[in-house]
């Protein structure tokens, strides 16, 4: 077992308008337990509000649950310090727009993964290290100096892939990475994924409220639903006979591509 | 990125006047010793307060002292407190503000509660109140110009830290584990600092102001400095005998100040996301 | 049934920036029939939604401007009531060439427009049911159904004689009935609150509300449903496809997303890089794509249930649209390049009953 989260539990505090008082808490996640092997591909799906992007956010460590535990390789993760975390999950973001330093070159910003990891690396490994991740990721490697926003969303979206890679990570955490691309960019990027999958042998959990992305991609389904996985199961499962009502919505909501293709 | 800001700047007008007027002054500070026909304490009682002439561009003061080489001269003072003072604003201003903004809660209602009571205060009564207390010289005026002109400085970047911190690069910087010192001010940091370029632009003018307000009131550069203050002070005794002995220095305020205003709401033009054109 | 109500030919735009010219959408033709949903697909900057706001002259012309081309609406005068055997006298009017006072009456009250975000395009501080309302008192006199002479009555003498109360009563059941029709389950509630209290869904559904409180004869719907979950979404197309029906109008419908256009609509037109490259019934095109961006596109799509072990993805980024390719704009990414390709643009012609843009089918 790679990683397990036992009973995780976060709720938000909401505060008056007046006088800033706590005069309740929405609960954004409830007991919520999720396991992840390796090499597995965790599908988590479900629509705005359901806690989806804020589970994956306690596990990668950007909230602090006020409940539950999370356990990494078998060790509680209150055991590791940030930075050793940090070597392990990583986290792909929406929008490829804002996940990256407008003002920092793009050598700059893998380069900053990489000393992270690598305290003591010498200038000239460095730059080879960066030119190393822009061709996993595809991307050419004479653009260190260029800076986010001459880059289009797909390519963006490839540079912050690569920077989640330079740590080497066992886990990525994949919030909507292609919700917010165009739709002939997106198989593009659910590919490198898949592809990078296969090399490194990473984990994903992949957040999404894309029922076809998540059959496609995903080895296991949680269904979220107001902070409760209501159902989990292997996709055919799920997408064939699912048991609860809701589930059953989400994916008779989805347009189909009925007509068949030649 | 700022290649494209450069480009913007030399489009804008507004910015361009403003700055080529501040690069003139600078010059003219610079270069002051080469530039005056005569030594701006040098008394020639003699031709105690001769009008403009050919020998005396401005004219001469109560004591016959040239006053263009006075003023040449003054635009050192006044351009040297006005960058130091703005200098020491955004230092404290920048650092309060990014605390403030970035870890939120407790330590950010307490420093935005002191920032309330300075901005309550009229910054000008408590710069007098300190000066009287210390002794009335250049340095003081500029360190106490400083200290009260941060607070605005500290709002601004704490409301521009906020909105940044919630982005998902920074997000990105915390799972990568970097430090929360490298966060704020590599990653933070050059991300406020558009705003706060406006702002302290338009911080230096109002600086230079209250300097002469203070040499004026003779708290601030003592004569015989000559500061811009401190020859208006002269001349209004003789206001009605000697009127070049007011209107220069008090030109010279005028466009020095219109000019750090002038680039300043240029720079805002520039700087603004909305008219932002990749 | 298959008549036109809506031409468009050779529609030209273009976007300024820093004295570089955006060919946004370049010399496209079409039309849009009665009682039918026309899909626009493509994706971002193919052009789609500046030619829905070119349609009502909607380009800020700060920015760019329509440069050629008609937009011609085919309007029946209601004014003149038909006499028996004989239809409604029909004019054709370009809509480039109304002054600004009939345009008014065309936009928003014979054409309609949904955007994309509803809370961006309802005023925060005026509750729903006014919003409807002063959308239904603009339109007042450009209303096609017969307007009862009560309310035109109140509506001439409204000011002077207090007959404000007279006149603002059926106003108000109007929205209510508006606000049924969208299918809003508690109209009274809805049309007190403001627009933060409704959420998203509700938001599109009061939006669509105003573009049929005018009865339109076309609704051109941007990206309606982009900004809502997917649960939601389902419910809003449905909507809109129940009430095109019901109020026998025409909608156009741009997307990006193909899976919608399937579903929805009759007959979808494909741009790419500001030009239409295919265009036929929908059934048709997603059997058999003819153009290869389509047909790689509707291949990259993962389909529910399929598992390949990758998708088939089209290489390359979205076109620039500052730096075109010479010749076919699709040409540095499409797999069926030949020489021809990269010199001649290819033209929109008629192949097996729709058009396609390419040079295999020359």
């Amino acid at each position: 077992m790679l990683l397990e989260t036992k009973n995780l539990r976060k709720s938000f505090p909401i505060e008056s308008k007046l006088l800033r008082q706590v005069i309740g808490r929405v609960i954004a996640v409830d007991n919520a337990s999720l396991s992840l092997n390796k090499g597995q591909v965790l599908g988590l799906v479900g629509e705005s509000g359901s806690g989806k992007t804020t589970l994956g956010k306690i596990v990668v460590g950007l909230i602090e649950p006020d409940s539950g535990e999370i356990f990494l390789q078998d060790k509680n993760i209150k055991n590791f310090t940030r930075k050793e975390r940090a070597k392990k999950i990583q986290m792909v973001f929406q929008d490829p727009f804002a996940s990256l330093n407008p003002r920092l070159s793009i050598g700059t910003i893998l380069a900053e993964a990489i000393r992270t990891r690598e305290q003591v690396i010498g200038n000239r490994q460095q730059v080879e290290k960066i030119k190393e991740l822009l061709n996993l990721v595809g991307m050419p490697t004479n653009i260190l100096s260029d800076y986010p926003h001459q880059f289009s969303g797909g390519q963006r979206q490839r540079i912050g892939i690569a920077r989640a890679l330079a740590m080497q990570p066992e886990i990525i955490i994949a919030d909507e990475p292609v919700s917010s691309l165009d739709v002939s960019i997106q198989a593009q990027i659910l590919n490198l994924l898949l592809d990078l999958k296969q090399k490194f042998s990473i984990s994903y959990i992949f957040i999404t409220h894309d029922l076809s992305i998540v059959t496609f991609l995903a080895d296991y389904i949680l269904v979220m639903y107001q902070g409760n996985i209501i159902e989990e199961g292997k996709p055919e499962e799920i997408l064939t006979k699912p048991k609860d009502k809701y589930t059953e919505k989400l994916f008779n909501s989805l347009p189909k591509i009925t007509c068949q293709i030649l | 990125m700022w290649k494209i800001y450069w480009r913007r700047l030399k489009r804008n007008k507004l910015a361009l006047s403003g700055l080529s007027i501040i690069l003139f002054l600078t010059i003219l500070a610079i270069f002051a010793p080469l530039l005056t026909p005569y030594n701006p304490l040098e008394q020639n009682l003699l031709a105690r307060l001769s009008s403009p002439s050919k020998e005396h561009w401005f004219g001469t003061d109560d004591l016959g002292r040239d006053v263009f080489s006075r003023i040449i001269y003054g635009t050192r003072i006044s351009l040297t407190v006005g960058f130091v003072a703005i200098g020491i604003a955004i230092i404290i201003g920048t650092i309060i503000g990014l605390i403030s903004g970035y870890f939120a809660k407790k330590i950010d209602l307490i420093l935005m509660r002191f920032v309330d009571i300075m901005l309550c205060f009229p910054a000008f009564f408590l710069i007098l109140m300190v000066i009287a207390f210390l002794e009335p010289n250049i340095y003081n005026v500029m360190i106490v110009i400083g200290l009260t002109s941060w607070p605005g400085l500290a709002r601004l970047v704490r409301g521009e830290c906020l909105s940044i911190k919630e982005r998902e690069f920074i997000s990105a910087a915390k799972i990568l584990g970097l430090s929360t010192i490298r966060i704020l001010f590599v990653h933070i940091l050059p991300n406020v600092l558009a705003p706060v370029l406006v702002s302290a632009t338009l911080g230096v003018g109002s600086a230079i102001l209250i300097e002469s307000g203070l040499s004026f009131l003779g708290l601030g550069v003592q004569p015989p400095t000559p500061s811009w203050g401190n020859i208006l002070t002269s001349g209004k005794d003789y206001i009605y005998l000697a009127w070049w002995l007011s209107v220069f220095p008090g030109l010279a305020i005028l466009i020095t100040v219109l000019a750090y205003n002038l680039l300043g709401e240029g720079l805002r033009d520039i700087f603004d996301p909305r008219t932002f054109e990749g | 049934m298959d008549e036109k109500i809506l031409e468009i030919r050779n529609l030209s735009v273009e976007y300024y920036r820093r004295k570089r010219v955006i060919p946004a959408v370049r010399n496209v033709s079409l039309e849009i029939n009665e009682n039918e949903t026309l899909g626009i697909v493509g994706e971002s900057g193919c052009g789609k939604s500046t030619l829905a706001l070119a349609i009502l002259r909607l380009i800020n012309l700060n920015e760019g401007k329509i440069t050629s081309g008609e937009i011609l609406f085919r309007e029946t005068d209601n004014g003149k009531r038909p006499s028996a055997g004989e239809a409604g006298i029909t004019e054709n009017k370009d809509i480039l060439k109304l002054s600004e006072e009939e345009l008014e009456k065309i936009r928003g009250g014979k054409i309609a427009m949904v955007f994309q975000d509803p809370f961006t395009s309802l005023n925060p501080v005026i509750r729903i049911g006014e919003q409807i309302a002063e959308v239904i008192r603009i339109h007042q006199l450009s209303i096609i159904h017969p307007p009862s002479p009560l309310l035109r009555f109140a509506k001439q003498s409204g000011r002077d004689c207090g007959g404000r109360a007279n006149y603002q009563l059926p106003i108000k059941e109007k929205v209510i009935q508006i606000l049924k029709q969208v299918m809003i389950a508690e109209p009274e509630r809805v049309y007190n609150s403001y627009p933060h209290q409704l959420s998203g869904g509700m938001q599109q559904r009061v939006m669509i509300g105003m573009a049929i409180s005018t009865r339109p004869k076309i609704i051109i719907a941007d990206e309606p449903t982009t900004a809502l979950d997917v649960t939601t979404q389902k419910e809003i197309l449905e909507l809109l496809k129940f009430l095109r029906k019901e109020l026998s109008m025409s909608i156009v419908l741009i997307t990006h997303n193909f899976g919608i256009i399937c579903e929805y609509t009759d007959r979808v037109i494909v741009m790419y890089a500001g030009e239409i490259i295919e265009e036929g019934e929908v059934k048709k095109i997603f059997s058999l794509p003819l153009h290869p961006y389509t047909q790689a596109l509707i291949r990259s799509l993962p389909k529910k249930g399929e598992k390949p072990s990758r998708l088939s993805a089209i290489p390359g980024q979205v076109p620039d649209m500052l730096s075109l390719p010479p010749g076919c704009k699709f040409n540095p990414r499409c797999e069926k390049r030949m020489n021809i390709c990269l010199s001649n643009e290819p033209k929109l012609l008629l192949v097996n009953q729709r058009k396609v843009s390419c040079f295999l089918y020359n």
